[in-house]
Formats: C-alpha cells, structure tokens, sequence
C-alpha cells in the first residue's frame, strides 16, 4: 500500500488551495486527493449552450433531493439546490462575492454573551485575506473602509450600475454607506453574466485549479480519485489515524489508503458526519466527537427580502450583470451584533423581464416595449448573522446517498427573540424601499428559511477540546494527524458570505503544514 | 390569406413521443442547416428586434447548432423535422405569413410537446428566439449588457452596462 503525504478528502476550494500550495512548495509531494461526486467537465460549449437555452447546468443533479437531507426543527432548513457534490465542490456554481470578516466577528461572544469566539483573531487572519483575494483575484474599491487591510485589492471593483443609482440614493438619505461588491473573477472576464456556469472559466471555480494541476508534469506524485466517497477513518491509537476507508463507487472496491497527514474537506455538512460516523475503540463517540460537538452549533445565513414596485418604469431598467454591484455594511458592525448584523446587497435579479420568454408567448414588440416600461419591481436583500446555538444539530441518518454518502437530518430553531430581531433588521430593508418612493405589497418583505449555503459551526474550531472540535491550527484536539477544513470550523457565521475567509484558512493551514514539513526535514 | 389562423397539415399534426427525436450519429446537412437558418432570421424579421442584419449572429449561432448536433444528446433530429414542419407551413400558409403565425399566433398546448408542431416550437424556436434575444435581440428594448450577451473585457474602455452617475441628469441611457 502507498504511503502518501497527504491524503486530502474532497476537492471544494478548501482542499484545492491546500493541494496546490503543497505542490508549489515541493512538486513531488505525494498528495491523493478523494472525491465523492463525479467528473463534471467546466467551460464546455454544449453544457453552456444548454444553460442559455434551457436554463440547466450540468451539475443540477448533484444537489441534495428533499429525502437525502430532512428538515426536522420547527425553523425549516433548505439543504435542496445548494451543494455540488462533484470535483471542484459547489465553487462550480458559487456566485464568488468574496468579503472579508471583521474584526469582532472573531469575539462574538465576547461582545455579546453569545455564540462564541474564535481561537484567533482578524489580525490574524489579516495577510491571509490578502494572500486569499490575490489567489481569488477579488476586484474591489480599493477606498471602501469596512474591515483594516494591509494591501489595496489587487483588482478593481465592477462599477455600479445605473439601476444602483435608484437605491443609492434611498442608501445616502438614510446614513447608509454604499459600497460595491467584491466578486472574484480569476480570468479575464467578459461579462457575460452567465456566472452559474461561466464559459470561459473566468469567475473562480476550484475544479479549473485542479485540472491545471493534474495538468502540469511536474507534479507526478498528486493523484485525484472522484466518485471515491470516505466513508471512515480508522485509529492506530488514540492520537494517530492509520488510514481511511473508502469505496471506489464506479467498481464497488473497498480500499483503505494511508498517510503521514489527513486533511479533511469536505464541506460543512459532511465533514462533522466523517467524524461522526468513524466510531472505534478509542472515540467511543466518533473521532474528536468526546465532546458531543459534531454536527452542533449549525448556522448559516437568514436571507432577508423587501421587494418594491414602481408604477413604471420608462428608463426601461433590467439587471444588466448576473450578480450585484451594490452592498452595505453599515448595519455589518460591533452595535449590530448583538441583534445579528447584516450586510445589505440589491438583488442580482431584479429589476427584470425576461423578454425571450414574451416573444415564445406570442407578444409582438409593441406589446413587449409596453410591458418594458409599465410596472417594475427592485428588490433589497440581506444576509443577517445567526448564533450558534448548542441545540441546534446537524445529524446522520440511516442510508446513503447517491454518492455513497451518508444521509442527513437537520435541527434547526429559532428562538422568538431571534425572529423578533430579523423583524427589526427587516424594518430598515422597508425603509430603504419606501425611500425609493416605492410601495410595498403584502407578501413582499419577507425573511426566508436558512439553508446550506453558507453552513458554519458544525465542528468549530476552539481553544480547548471543550470549546471546539479543533484547535487554532484546524488540527483535531487531541490527534497529532488529522485536520479540518471547511466553512464547518468558523465559531460564527458573520453576515458576509464565508468562501473568502475559509481560502485565508486554507492558506494559512497549508503554511503550517509546509513548516511542519521543513521541520521535519531538519 | 388569413393572418389570423394557421393552417396545418398532417406532417404538423403527426403524434410523436414527447422526448428529444432520437438522431445520435446523424449528420446535418448544409441544405437543412441553411433551411433552419432562414428561419433564425425571420425572428428579427417579425420582432423587428435587431439594428442590423441577423448575418452578424451567424457565427454564433452555426456554434450553438454545431454544440447541439455534434454532442449528445443530439438535436439534429428535431432540426431535421422542424425543416419539414416549416415546409408544410410555408406550403399551407405562404411563407411570409407561415413565420409570422408560428411565432405570433400558434398556441403550443400546454404539456409536453407530442405532435411534429410542438416539437418544433419547442426545440427549436423557443430555443432560437433565446439565442436570438441573448445575442442581440435584446437591445431592442434597452440595456447595453444581457444574461448570455458576450459584451467584452471587463476593462474595456466603452461602459459595458448602463452604469450608475452620481448626476440624475446624465443617468438616463436607456438606449445606448
Ligand atoms: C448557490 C450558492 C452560492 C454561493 N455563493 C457564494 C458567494 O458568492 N461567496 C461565497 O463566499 N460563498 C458562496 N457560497 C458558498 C461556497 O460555495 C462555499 O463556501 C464553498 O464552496 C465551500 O467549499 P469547500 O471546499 O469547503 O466545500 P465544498 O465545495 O462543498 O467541497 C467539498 C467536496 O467534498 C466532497 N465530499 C464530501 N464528503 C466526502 C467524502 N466523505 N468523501 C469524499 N468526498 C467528499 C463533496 O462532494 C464536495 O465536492 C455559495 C454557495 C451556494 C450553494
Ligand atoms: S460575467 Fe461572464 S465571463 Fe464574467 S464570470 Fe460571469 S459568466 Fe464568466
């Protein structure tokens, strides 16, 4: 049996960076890399073809059904549409805003008496976000204040739109910063606006890294297995794992692989369940799991909505990009936390109307133009912060799925305070709206379920075994060769989207790992 | 001739199985390519939706139907019958009025598609008129930039979407 260096589980953006940078450090690293979800081939004419035309991508089929993920508390949590089980992870469909945290987003509990702190600070984490966004190649306002940067952004943001300028406007009456999105765009990007499945690979997608490193000659010893589900890890002894177990799916073949190092990404839901479901003689309760800490604490984001309409709209406004360009932080700070801070985006959708399907039902141009400058919607959103709550958990459940994974249960509630506070954030979306002069019908201002989009908590890094699955190096506490990382290790959630800081963690963890090696070697 | 009703004949009305007319390994001909593309113009024609002539789209749209018939799941089948639907309308209706109706007045039943017509509206049409609108067809009706639309470099010189200024007066572009 090989003895590899490391054997990386999943091949999301977590554990492409940390491939790629062990790799440039030593090419001949000996890396596998094991992935549960197929091949899924990336700028393919066809598949963009049959995105434009029929409003379908090739990795639709990944996502989690309603029977492989249950909802069970009294708050509904949305797994469908969400993760991509396939190479690359659900980066192949990942909208790429990429903001930093803040500074006391790592003290939560500090501050407010809930949820928890982190075991490092944004100081940090500081070069790593700007390693991260280099990598990422984040295009932002270089002028934009809302969290200490050592380094401008290395590209420039996408400018507002002139649909922007409505709510700008509403933003500056009402004391509300605007600033512009920081999206990251890899490649040259030509702004097609197709970004759930971009043609030329120019928004960021972990499976173009990977294909350029299974490409490149010099690196002879990083393998990649897809549709290779782990399905346990197994102990030497209480402090060591001596291998994993996982099953070739295409060939039904068991293996057992072996490494110095084991690195587990493979995202917020199933590496806690990894852990869970590796039981052996020396973690009665799962591997790092004496705690009962797996799967707790499960938050994500509650997407806040106000939706409204203008009687006309004679500019003839449509949403011109396939993401927002305009977002807020001021109610993303320190005095918000405490009722769970916000971050404000317009809608990437709205306003719109989908002309092609008018002119498949048979309207005439008259009768389009007509209906191009009558009634209009826009739309305000917001991600508010949630707090980790110990109840709420994240389980298995008996059976696996189509990628041999095992199946999922979710318990997730929200307290009356916590829906009287979303209530209050969602006071200030109205505003901005009926500032814009607009009205507001029944049904528009809404706080919709939150889901697996942005899952954090499940296996949370802390100072102490007590306090965390893992401690501040993403090394599982009390194990001297297995490591977390995924969105699961963030004590708290934020209001901003996580991919960005979990490529700063990655970043820093591969740091760590290099030294190790050097050390080693002395 | 009635501009108001389409007259059908039995190739539109054959009952066929609703799922994509199976065609792997068949080839397209030139002839039914330019067939097809005839009516690809049409759609500019009857919306009056694009500045200058559809032939600045052709080369997008021979990719989009070479993606479609070169790799599975093939469209060349249903390009195949939509050429002998569009025939039989052309040879009932004349082919002015033929387009104009098929794309104005036919009303595809709700459902999947089962007769050579749906077929056509569904597979093909539709799917054009979507090409269409994302390639071009959109400026029509406002807007510099469209879901699909490759509009450029992002560092492009020229504004790639109507883009915000802080002065309401010069922050009313909708044309151009
Ligand atoms: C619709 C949508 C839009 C988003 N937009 C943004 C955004 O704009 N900005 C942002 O910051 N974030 C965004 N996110 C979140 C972002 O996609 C995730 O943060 C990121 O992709 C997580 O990366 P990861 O590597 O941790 O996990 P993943 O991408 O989930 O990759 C993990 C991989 O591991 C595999 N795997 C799981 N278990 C096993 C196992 N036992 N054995 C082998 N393989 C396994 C999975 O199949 C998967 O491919 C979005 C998410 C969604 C769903
Ligand atoms: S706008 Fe177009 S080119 Fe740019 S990232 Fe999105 S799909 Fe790719």
């Amino acid at each position: 049996m090989k003895n590899y260096d490391y054997i990386i589980v999943g091949s999301g953006v977590a554990g492409v960076t940390i491939a790629k940078r062990l790799l440039a450090h030593n090419p001949l690293t000996a890396i596998l890399m094991l992935e549960a979800g197929p091949v899924i081939p990336s700028k393919d004419r066809r598949a963009w073809w049959d995105y434009i035309t029929l409003n379908r991508t090739p990795y639709d089929y990944t996502y989690d059904k309603k029977w492989e993920a249950k909802s069970v508390g009294t708050t509904n949590w949305l797994s469908e549409g969400a993760r991509v089980k396939a190479v690359g992870g659900s980066t192949m469909h990942w909208g790429a805003w990429s903001l930093r945290f803040k500074p006391e987003d790592f003290q939560l509990h500090t501050n407010t008496g809930e949820g928890a702190d982190w075991p490092i600070s944004y100081d940090d984490l500081e070069a790593y976000y700007q390693q991260a966004e280099e990598y990422l190649a984040v295009c932002g306002d270089e002028d934009e204040e809302w969290s200490p940067r050592s380094k401008p952004y290395p590209m420039p943001p996408f400018e507002w739109t002139a649909t922007d300028g409505l709510m700008i406007k509403a933003f500056e009456e009402m004391g509300i910063k605007p600033g512009k999105m920081p999206l990251a765009r890899y490649r040259k990007c030509f702004t097609t606006g197709t970004c759930k499945y971009c043609p030329f690979g120019s928004r960021f997608s972990a499976v173009d890294i990977l294909t350029e490193l299974l490409e490149n000659k010099k690196y002879l010893n990083f393998t990649l297995r897809p549709n290779t589900p782990v399905r346990k890890i197994n102990c030497e002894s209480r402090d060591k794992i001596a291998s994993i177990e996982c099953l070739n799916n295409l060939t039904g073949e068991v293996s057992f692989e072996k490494a110095s190092h084991y690195i587990i990404c493979s995202g917020s839901y199933e590496t806690p369940k990894l852990l869970m479901n590796s039981k052996n003689e020396f973690w009665k309760n799962g591997v790092g799991n004496d705690e009962d800490l797996c799967g707790r604490f499960i938050i994500s984001h509650s997407m806040l909505k106000v939706r409204g309409r203008f009687p006309e709209n004679k500019e003839r406004w449509f949403q011109e990009y396939d993401f927002p360009t305009l977002m807020s932080r001021s109610y993303d700070t320190p005095e918000r936390q405490k009722i769970g801070k916000i971050l404000l985006f317009r809608d990437r959708v709205q306003p719109n109307q989908n002309i092609a399907s008018l002119m498949i039902a048979g309207k005439t141009c008259d009768e389009i133009d007509a209906i191009m400058t009558g009634p209009m919607t826009i739309e305000i959103q917001a991600f508010m912060e949630e707090k980790g709550k110990h109840e709420n958990h994240l389980r298995i459940m008996e059976g696996t799925d189509r990628f041999g994974l095992p199946l999922t249960e979710i318990s997730f509630s929200r307290t009356e305070e916590e829906n009287a506070n979303a209530e209050e954030n969602l006071d200030i979306l109205k505003q901005v709206i009926l500032k814009m002069g607009c009205t507001i019908n029944p049904g528009d201002a809404r706080i919709d379920d939150p889901g697996a989009h942005h899952t954090t908590g499940t296996c949370r890094m802390g100072k102490t075994a007590a306090d965390g699955v893992t401690d501040e190096n993403l090394k599982v506490h009390g194990i001297s060769n297995l490591y977390l990382c995924s969105n699961g290790v963030f004590p708290t959630g934020s209001a901003v989207n996580p991919t960005l800081t979990l490529t700063a963690l990655s970043i820093r963890l591969s740091d760590l790992l290099i030294q190790q090696s050097n050390l080693s070697k002395l | 001739m009635n501009t108001t009703l389409m007259l059908t004949g039995d190739i539109c009305k054959d009952i066929i199985d609703p799922g994509l007319i199976q065609s792997e390994h068949q080839p397209l001909t030139a002839a039914q390519r330019e067939f097809l593309w005839k009516l690809f113009v049409q759609i500019g024609n009857v919306w009056e939706n694009v500045y200058y002539e559809s032939s600045n789209l052709k080369s997008s749209w021979l990719e989009m139907i070479a993606a479609k018939t070169n790799v599975a799941p093939s469209y060349t089948g249903e390009y195949i019958n939509a050429t002998y639907v569009l025939q039989e309308l052309i040879d009932l209706n004349g082919e002015e009025n033929a387009y104009r109706l098929l794309f104005l007045t036919y009303k595809q039943p709700a459902g999947p598609p089962t007769t050579r017509l749906a077929h056509t509206k569904t597979f093909v049409v539709n799917e054009f008129i979507i090409m269409q609108v994302m390639a071009s067809g959109f400026k029509h009706f406002g807007g510099k930039n469209y879901h699909g639309y490759v509009k450029g470099s992002r560092y492009s010189k020229q504004d790639l979407v109507r883009v915000y200024k802080p002065d309401p007066a010069t922050n009313t572009d909708p044309q151009s």
